[in-house]
This record gives structure tokens, C-alpha cells and sequence, in this order.
């Protein structure tokens, strides 16, 4: 059995603090944690704010140690390089009674000695905070609060207090313990011992617990949830400081808060709970603190939610922290009650507990070799072209991007391995691999495979955030679960070229028949996708039923693609895989294109003319705010039909689908005929969004029931979804009375598709509010000459016979630009009665105009219209429309002069 | 084995609702079979809607695709497509050979990679070209 002279039980913020402060004295010291990871507990969902010292009074200790702990801050963030800001709070109030509130706070402030605290009126406060709500009429505003990266912090202090020395024991819960008269002996569930002369209790919401478990005080922690919602960093609400509302006497209200990795922070709830293990978010509270966010800062959207999630802060019965040693039991001290400002406090609650050691009378000597100080986090996204070019230089794996969203790279996930953080969550949070608006979908298979070749364990075995979260349940027949890596050979001779006619951004579909058409008018483009190989999405749909519009065959998807290969292929188009855009840049008339890839680093591209063709995302859990807790197995339709289909891993065995959409049809047929089960299929729609021909072969066939016009209320589950809660919906809202439970291991979402446009907004082209795509001319080219879009970055398609047909006109178009073809007449063509959109929006005049349509009603027998005033244009009759499925129709611009103003109906 | 319901595919015999496919509209049918052996077709707007229901009542059958195992290629599995539709009984049976079948790369999109399934007599055709790994 080891024996310390001090064990830290829990490896949150106060624990990590303690440990790292205790790793420059000569004593050997163990920091424990029931969980797989550091910083599992409350200090991974909380505000990751550092307070400005007004919100206590003195005479509480919690008061005192925050403003003494908030003034280590700087120090802290030099030595161990954590992200932090010092952005600075302001209060906002809304009445006079509020201000005076908010003079309280601000006198307090004062007493407190918060550096450079003021009393604002209504014009300073908006200058501090422009995105403020104009009724704010003054408030506070406290300079020295900023913000932080909590668990990163608590990796870097548990990283640094590692080399000097410090043991971490992960997965040991404390069960049983006992104290002689010269040690305590700490029994962990898995039969693990270890003994220490003291014990430091900073078991968060077990403190109560551990206390008991040594027969010292009595005392109890009540958990206080605290919900939130997390927001794209491309939100227009992001302030540029930490926004309060005047507290009230419960609490200091829901925050909008600007993350140090630019995303926006909604929250936190006050609820206090019984179960320590309740970590779930509800409907009502969440539609709480958008209201309430809103009312500070008017532009937060709902729509730029995405995730939502809920933290847990440990309470005593007097708001207080307690940090004392056991009068009943000596040598164990307690590190009780740590809720808000514990962050900020930590680094004071470190040195008030190395005192208390102290005078327990444990002996502290300075080690001779101390080193404090850890690299500071770098991250590719904030890197430049030097930067990016030099860690490329030393190591090829900082130009292999795996997390596109937040734009982590292979090596920065290496790094989060080699410190010792082998689950999902952890890297998450040590790197932001999947912390971004797609929430893994796209990253999450790479990760997989990766943590298995770099751990060596199978991939069956990667967990979420510990035993029971596993993210694999089997892999299919013949495919190994343990990874070894396997890289294309570097042989120097991928080179990009410096310039070309057209960058395809997107090898997609849509991509390669742009290009194809480029090729066949005489031009070289270039075709740049970040996959292994060419194809897109086309590759995991292995299904068939593509290409009868354009081949009049059906085909599977990777048989569609491979014609497309082909056909790039023969016309000798330049194409680079495996290589990431980081972004487009306006140059001398035309663009440059940044390009980052394992084989080349960074490289720039010259072209006159772009071609989005990015393609779409899908929408995932935080864009339709499914209340109830965060377990492993809730993943998107297409993220399951990669795993499966082109990795050979199996989710999981028992799935309810949310969203009656085609890839989630097609995802129920395929978890079938791979020997898995289907308990329901839920769609809030009261018709289904997927067509007829998926409806009766994916789920008529095997009997998998569809619950139209029902909405899942709630996911269940700790570690892996255990059940759903269904309940029909009347008028809009859930009929709770009429709920009922479907256990399941897997929920898969189908409940559309966004067109992927980060790439596009920063060039400054506009986008269409119902389509979320580029808004484009007759040509398909978008706002900004130069840049044109086709297949589903432009609109979301139904078939990809249609994306290819659009992409063709679309690479017709740019040769025309390129060739100086300008001049064109259009006239404008808007969406009318029952049409939701038509795409392009634009029509030439004199031509015939290929028009895409969505009808916003299902009938037998429609007419499509399209008028100029009251002269009919045309008149189609349609023998059927829906919503799921597209109309084309050709709009002769013949008696059409430049200007006019068109419209599309369907009757 | 991947497929232990012997009974995937739900097969229709005497008397039965089911939705057309065949183009969008998806009428709900309602097919019964008659003494003499004829199927009394109801519900359709068209004849297609019949000449569906007697196909689905005599000899359902549906393409099969999937994957397979392979080795020594860029990826782990091979998209692969049964030759023609298989008929709805026989789908298990397909399944459980065709899972346990494993390739080595290269391997052509379009090849016959494996005859005769369960006895079938319908091929297994790979639908991706697998490149052998550099």
C-alpha cells in the first residue's frame, strides 16, 4: 500500500489548487477522484468566471478568499499559461431601485479593495458594453473580474503539481476509510488502498460523505443545480464583458457570459436538489434563461444554441465555504461548501489549507527544485501563418485538422493524451476537439480511431467520460476494434498550386461536378476536400437509390461517387484530400485561399474564383434543445451511418430516432440489417419528413413503429442513454399526462440539415434567412463577385442528381466569369403563397432559368405559378408536392425585362 | 451472426394494407387474395398501385447493400451491393454470409467479389473501388 503524506480527496479546482500548491513542498502527495478524469465534478459546468470582489461581504470567508484568490489570478495565468482574460463584469440595472442595488454592490466593492470599481451611468455602462439592452439605465462595473477556462485550468495545475511530483489516482471513489493512530487509510471501490498521514477533504458534493466515512462532523451538502445554455461563437451576442443582472437575495442571477475560447455562456439557474447525481437540464428552466438573457443582451438567439447542459454547486446550510481541520477527527481538514466564487477562490483556498497543514503540524519544506511553469496553451485556431508553418515544420500532425468546427488539430489531440486525458469529455475540454457547434458529429469518428492508435486500447473501450459511457458497442464482423496507425506515406510531391483558375472548396458531389464542367469549358480548377478521399457524404451511403435522375440506374452512393471520381480523373483536375481551408481571403480582385494540410502545412492558393460546395451539417441535440441528461449514445444520424458504414462500429444495440428524416430511415433499416434494434422512430411533424419509399422499406418493412406529431421530453441515462420520455403533442405543447418511457442504449437524430457556411460568412457573403445558404444570382453567384455555391451549402436537396445538375450550371457559370461574360439582365423572383423558398433568387431575362422550389404544403394535384404582376409566366401543373420533396420547374425570361419583380406560388 | 431473426422483413400474404411506392403520392392500398387465387387491389389511383401489390404479395424482394470486411486497404470496409434484389425470406440467410465474408485490397468498384450467396444464386458486387494501402 502507497503511503502519502497528504491525500487530496477530489481533483476539482479546490483540490488541483491545493495539490499544485502542495507540489513545491517535500512531502508525497495523492490527488484522488472518483471519476475517470480531473475536473470532472462541479468544476466542468460552472460560469468560468474570476469575480470582482463585490458580490460578498467580508465578514464571510468566502468573501475573502475570492478577492484574495482573484488577485493570484495573473500570477497564476503567467506561470501555468491557462486561458484567461481579464474582461472585466458589469452589473446591469434596469430601475431606479435596481441601481440602488447596484450602489450597495458597488460600496461593498470598495470595502473589498476590487481594483478600479465604478458606479456607471446609462451612456458609460453601454460604452463599457455596447450589446447591453437600451433600458439599462446604469449599474456597476468592476474591472478586474474576467474569465477563464475552468478545467483547463484545473489540467494545468494537476499537469504542472505532476512534475513535481504529485501522484493522480482517476476512477478511485473513496468507499471506506479508517484512522489509527498514525495514518488513515483511504479504500477505494475498485479494492485500491493507499494511506496518508493527512487527508484533505475536497470531495465537492460527497465532502458530507467522506467526512462520515472518518467518523468526523456531521454535516450536509445540499447540491444546487445551476442549467445553462452554450452558444456559437458566430452569435452577434457576444459581449465583450461578463454580464450580470442586479442580484436578488437567492442568487446573482443568470449571466451572459463571453467565453475565453469565444463562445457565449447563458446562465446559470438556481435550483437547490436532493440527488447528487442529477445533472439534467428541463424545458422550462431552459426557456428561463433565454428570457432572461435576452432582457440584458436583446440579440441572443435561441438559434445559436448548441448545447445546453447543467452543473451542480455543493451548498451548506450557511452559503459559506468550510475549511477547517476536524475537531473530532485531527489531521483531516475540511474543503466544504465550495460554490460560487470558488474558481475564483481557489488559488486563496490553497494557501489557507497549506496554512492549516501547517498548523496540524505537517511539516513543509521547500523542495530545492520546484518548477512551476507550464508552456501556455496554444491553440491552431488563434495560431498565424508563421506559427502554423513552424509547429508544422516540427511536427506534421499540426496540419492534419480532425475538429473542424473548432479547428484542433491531430497533434493538439496527441497532446491531450500524452497529459493523460484518454476520454472524449477530457479531451474535449483539454482542446476543444468537439466542443464546437457540430458537437462531434464530424470529429467524434476520427477521435475514435486516433485515442485507439495512440492509447493502444481497443476502440470498444474509449468511453465518453468514464466506465459506462462507452461510445462503441462492437465492431462489425472482421473489423479490428484495436487501431494501429496507418498514414499515407509523405513523398513531398502533393504540392498546391499557387495559382488557378477556381478553388472548390468541397469534394463533394457538388464539388466534382463543378469542377468537371470547369475542366470540360478549358480551366483548371481546384478541387480541396478535407476527407481521405473525394465523394462526401456519398461515401457512407451505402445504400442504394441514387442517380436515377442523372444515370437512370440505381445506384448506391459510393457507385454515384466513384463516377464522379472518375470523370475529375479523366479531366484531369487538381485535387487535394485530406486538407483543411482555414479560411478565404479578398486579394488584389480576387482570393486567397489558406489551405492546411498534413502533407503540405500551410499553404496559400491565388484565384480569381471560388466555388462553395461545402455541403451541409447536421442539426444535433442543443438545435432542438432535447431536455434531460447528457449520456453517451446520443449522437446524429449521419455521425452513426459513418461509424458504421465506413469505420465498421457499432453505436450501439437498442435505438429510438428522433426525426422521421431520410438519413434517419435509412439509419433504421441499417441498425436492423446489422442485427440491432429499433424500438420507435419520434417526429414532432403530424405528416413524416423522409419520402414514402424510406417510410414503408426502412420501416414498415421491420415493423419499427412511427409516432407522428410526438416529441421526445426528455433523455435518461448517467453514463449511456438508458430510456427516452415520449409524450404527444396537442396544440404545441407535450401532453405529460400522456406520456410513456422507451428503454434504449442509442438515440439518433434526424432532424435536418444546415448548410455549412463558416467559410462563406467571414468573405462577407450574405445568407438567405430561410435557407441558410448564400443568397445567389441566375448564375449562382453569391453577394460577393467571384464566389458562387451549389448542392446543399446553397439549399439542403432532396436527391444528389440535383445537386450534381445545379453544380454542372453552377461550374458552367464560373467559366463564363472567368471569360469575362458579363452583363447579364435578371429579373428578381421571390417566394409566394405556400412556397417556402426558390432558389436562385435571381432569373436571367431572355433565357431559360432552371428554378428549385419548396412547397410549404402536401397535396395530390398543385399548380405551380409564377407571375409577373398579373401576367402568368408559367403554369405547371405538379401531380403531387410536399415539403420533403423539391419542385424544379424552368422559367422562360423571354417577355421578362431587367428588374422586374417575379413570383412563385403553388396552389 | 448479424441477422438471428429468421423473419426481418415482414412478408404479406392473404389479406393486407400497405402504401405504394412507387411514386410519391404513396396510396394506401389494400390488397386481399381471392378464392381464385387473383388479388383484389383497393385504394390505388392508378394501375401501377396494383401490378405493386401483386409483386409484394407473390415475391417480395429488396436490394440488399452493406459492407464488408477488407484488409490491407485505405478503410476497413467495403460498401457492397447483392447483384440483384434478393427476396425477402432469403434476407437473413444473405446477411449472415455476407458479414462474414472478408477481402483484400485492391479490389475494383463493380466486381463480382462473391457468388451465390446462401444459395441464393444472386452475386455479392463490390460498389467501391479499395485502393491497396501505400
Amino acid at each position: 500500500m502507497d503511503h502519502f503524506t497528504v491525500a487530496i480527496v477530489g481533483a476539482g479546482v479546490s483540490g488541483a489548487a491545493i495539490a499544485r500548491r502542495l507540489s513545491a513542498y517535500d512531502i508525497k502527495v495523492a490527488l484522488v477522484d472518483r471519476e475517470a478524469d480531473v475536473s470532472f465534478g462541479t468544476s466542468k459546468a460552472n460560469s468560468g468566471i474570476i469575480h470582482g470582489g463585490f458580490h460578498h461581504s467580508l465578514r464571510y470567508l468566502k468573501a475573502q478568499l475570492e478577492i484574495q484568490g482573484a488577485g493570484l489570478y495573473p500570477q497564476l495565468h503567467r506561470e501555468l499559461g491557462f486561458p484567461y482574460r481579464r474582461c472585466g463584469i458589469v452589473v446591469a440595472a434596469f430601475t431606479n431601485e435596481e441601481l440602488i442595488t447596484a450602489e450597495h454592490l458597488y460600496r461593498q466593492g470598495v470595502e473589498n479593495d476590487s481594483a478600479g470599481i465604478e458606479l456607471c451611468g446609462a451612456d458609460r455602462i453601454r460604452e463599457l458594453e455596447p450589446k447591453l439592452h437600451q433600458d439599462v439605465i446604469g449599474g456597476v462595473y468592476a474591472p478586474a473580474g474576467g474569465i477563464i477556462e475552468p478545467y483547463r485550468f484545473v489540467f494545468a495545475l494537476v499537469e504542472n503539481a505532476e512534475q513535481n511530483g504529485l501522484t493522480v489516482l482517476r476512477d478511485f471513489e473513496v468507499i471506506d476509510g479508517s484512522r489509527t493512530a498514525d495514518r488513515f487509510t483511504l479504500h477505494a471501490g475498485d479494492g485500491r488502498r493507499i494511506s496518508a498521514d493527512f487527508v484533505i477533504n475536497a470531495a465537492g458534493l460527497y465532502a458530507d460523505e467522506l467526512s462520515r466515512v472518518f467518523g468526523a462532523e456531521q454535516f450536509t451538502i445540499t447540491p444546487r443545480k445551476g442549467e445553462y445554455h452554450l452558444l456559437d461563437r458566430r452569435t452577434p451576442a457576444c459581449p465583450r464583458r461578463v454580464v450580470f443582472p442586479v442580484p436578488t437575495s437567492v442568487s446573482k442571477g443568470m449571466l451572459v457570459i463571453p467565453t475565453v475560447e469565444g463562445t457565449v455562456l447563458l446562465g446559470p439557474t438556481a435550483d437547490p436538489l436532493d440527488d447528487k447525481e442529477d445533472l439534467t437540464t428541463s424545458r422550462d428552466r431552459l426557456s428561463e434563461i433565454v428570457a432572461s438573457a435576452q432582457q440584458l443582451v436583446p440579440s441572443v438567439s435561441a438559434s445559436d444554441i448548441i448545447t445546453s447542459f447543467s452543473g451542480l454547486r455543493p451548498t451548506l446550510p450557511d452559503g459559506d465555504f468550510m475549511i477547517r481541520e476536524s475537531d473530532v477527527v485531527p489531521g483531516l481538514i475540511h474543503v466544504a461548501g465550495i460554490q460560487s466564487p470558488g474558481l475564483t477562490a481557489a488559488p486563496a483556498v490553497a494557501e489557507y489549507v497549506k496554512d492549516l497543514l501547517k498548523s496540524a503540524g505537517c511539516t513543509l519544506t521547500e523542495k530545492p527544485r520546484f518548477s512551476g511553469h507550464l508552456p501556455a496553451v496554444r491553440r491552431t485556431r488563434a495560431m498565424d501563418d508563421a506559427e502554423l508553418t513552424t509547429s508544422w515544420e516540427a511536427n506534421h500532425d499540426a496540419g492534419s485538422v480532425v475538429c473542424r468546427c473548432e479547428t484542433v488539430t491531430r497533434e493538439e489531440i496527441r497532446d491531450a493524451i500524452a497529459a493523460g486525458h484518454t476520454t472524449v469529455d477530457g479531451i474535449k475540454f483539454y482542446c476543444r476537439a468537439s466542443a464546437g457547434r457540430c458537437q462531434g458529429a464530424f470529429c467524434i469518428p476520427r477521435m475514435l480511431e486516433i485515442i485507439a492508435e495512440e492509447t493502444g486500447a481497443p476502440v470498444t473501450a474509449i468511453t465518453k467520460r468514464g466506465p459506462g459511457s462507452g461510445l462503441v458497442d462492437r465492431t462489425l464482423p472482421g473489423t479490428p476494434a484495436v487501431r494501429t496507425r496507418r498514414d499515407r506515406a509523405l513523398r513531398g510531391e502533393r504540392r498546391a498550386p499557387r495559382q488557378t483558375d477556381a478553388v472548390i472548396i468541397g469534394g463533394g458531389a457538388a464539388g466534382m461536378a463543378a469542377a468537371s464542367e470547369l475542366a470540360a469549358r478549358g480551366f483548371r480548377p481546384l478541387v480541396v476536400d478535407r476527407e481521405r478521399s473525394l465523394g462526401g457524404v456519398l461515401r457512407q451511403c451505402v445504400h442504394n437509390g441514387f442517380g436515377i435522375h442523372e444515370y437512370n440506374e440505381e445506384l448506391t452512393g459510393p457507385e454515384y461517387a466513384e463516377r464522379y471520381v472518375d470523370e475529375v480523373a479523366r479531366a484531369d483536375v487538381q485535387t487535394l484530400v485530406d486538407t483543411t481551408v482555414l479560411g478565404i481571403e479578398h486579394a488584389d480582385g480576387g482570393f486567397v485561399t489558406r489551405l492546411l494540410s498534413r502533407e503540405g502545412g500551410l499553404e496559400l492558393v491565388r484565384s480569381p474564383a471560388i466555388a462553395l460546395a461545402m455541403g451541409s451539417r447536421e442539426r444535433n441535440r442543443g438545435g432542438i434543445q432535447i431536455p434531460g441528461s447528457r449520456p453517451a449514445g446520443v449522437m446524429t444520424a449521419g455521425a452513426a451511418q459513418r461509424l458504421i458504414n465506413v469505420e465498421g462500429f457499432v453505436p450501439g444495440r437498442r435505438a429510438v430516432i428522433i426525426g422521421s428524416g431520410d438519413i434517419g430511415l435509412i439509419m433504421a433499416r441499417r441498425f436492423k440489417l446489422i442485427g440491432a434494434e429499433v424500438e420507435a422512430v419520434i417526429e414532432i411533424q403530424p405528416v413524416p419528413s423522409g419520402i414514402n419509399r424510406n417510410i414503408v422499406q426502412c420501416l414498415d418493412d421491420f415493423g419499427i413503429p412511427l409516432y407522428l406529431g410526438h416529441v421526445v421530453t426528455a433523455i435518461h441515462g448517467r453514463d449511456r442513454v438508458s430510456s427516452v420520455s415520449v409524450a404527444p403533442l396537442e396544440n404545441g405543447v407535450p401532453r405529460t399526462d400522456s406520456a410513456f418511457e422507451i428503454e434504449c442504449d442509442t438515440v439518433l437524430l434526424s432532424v435536418g440539415l444546415i448548410p455549412e457556411n463558416e467559410l462563406s460568412r467571414p468573405l462577407g457573403v450574405e445568407l438567405h434567412r430561410q435557407t441558410n445558404g448564400p443568397l445567389v444570382d441566375s448564375r449562382l453567384m453569391t453577394t460577393v463577385p467571384g464566389v458562387f455555391a451549389s448542392g446543399n451549402v446553397l439549399h439542403i436537396h432532396d436527391l444528389v442528381d440535383f445537386v450534381a445538375e445545379e453544380s454542372r450550371r453552377c461550374g458552367h457559370s464560373i467559366a463564363d466569369y472567368l471569360e469575362h461574360r458579363d452583363g447579364i439582365e435578371e429579373a428578381d423572383l421571390v417566394a409566394g403563397s405556400n412556397v417556402r423558398y426558390a432558389v436562385p433568387g435571381r432569373i436571367r431575362v431572355g433565357e431559360e432559368n432552371r428554378v428549385y422550389l419548396r412547397s410549404m404544403i402536401a397535396r395530390v394535384g398543385a399548380m405551380v405559378e409564377v407571375r409577373r404582376g398579373d401576367d402568368v409566366v408559367l403554369r405547371e401543373k405538379q401531380h403531387h408536392v410536399q415539403p420533403s420533396e423539391m419542385i424544379t420547374i424552368t422559367v422562360d425570361g423571354a417577355g421578362l425585362s431587367p428588374g422586374d419583380r417575379v413570383e412563385v406560388s403553388v396552389r | 451472426m448479424i441477422a438471428e431473426n429468421q423473419r426481418l422483413i415482414r412478408v404479406r400474404d392473404t389479406d393486407d394494407e400497405l402504401t405504394c411506392i412507387v411514386c410519391p403520392i404513396g396510396c394506401r392500398l389494400h390488397a386481399r387474395r381471392l378464392d381464385d387465387g387473383s388479388l383484389e387491389v383497393t385504394g390505388n389511383r392508378c394501375r401501377r398501385g396494383v401490378a405493386y401489390a401483386e409483386e409484394e404479395f407473390s415475391d417480395p424482394r429488396r436490394p440488399v447493400t452493406g459492407t464488408c470486411a477488407v484488409s490491407g486497404g485505405e478503410f476497413f470496409r467495403l460498401p457492397v451491393k447483392s447483384s440483384k434484389p434478393v427476396a425477402v425470406d432469403d434476407i437473413p440467410a444473405f446477411l449472415n454470409v455476407m458479414y462474414e465474408l472478408e477481402f483484400v485490397a485492391p479490389v475494383e468498384c463493380g466486381a463480382v467479389i462473391a457468388t451465390d450467396i446462401a444459395g441464393t444464386g444472386i452475386d455479392l458486387i463490390a460498389t467501391m473501388s479499395m485502393r491497396e494501402e501505400e
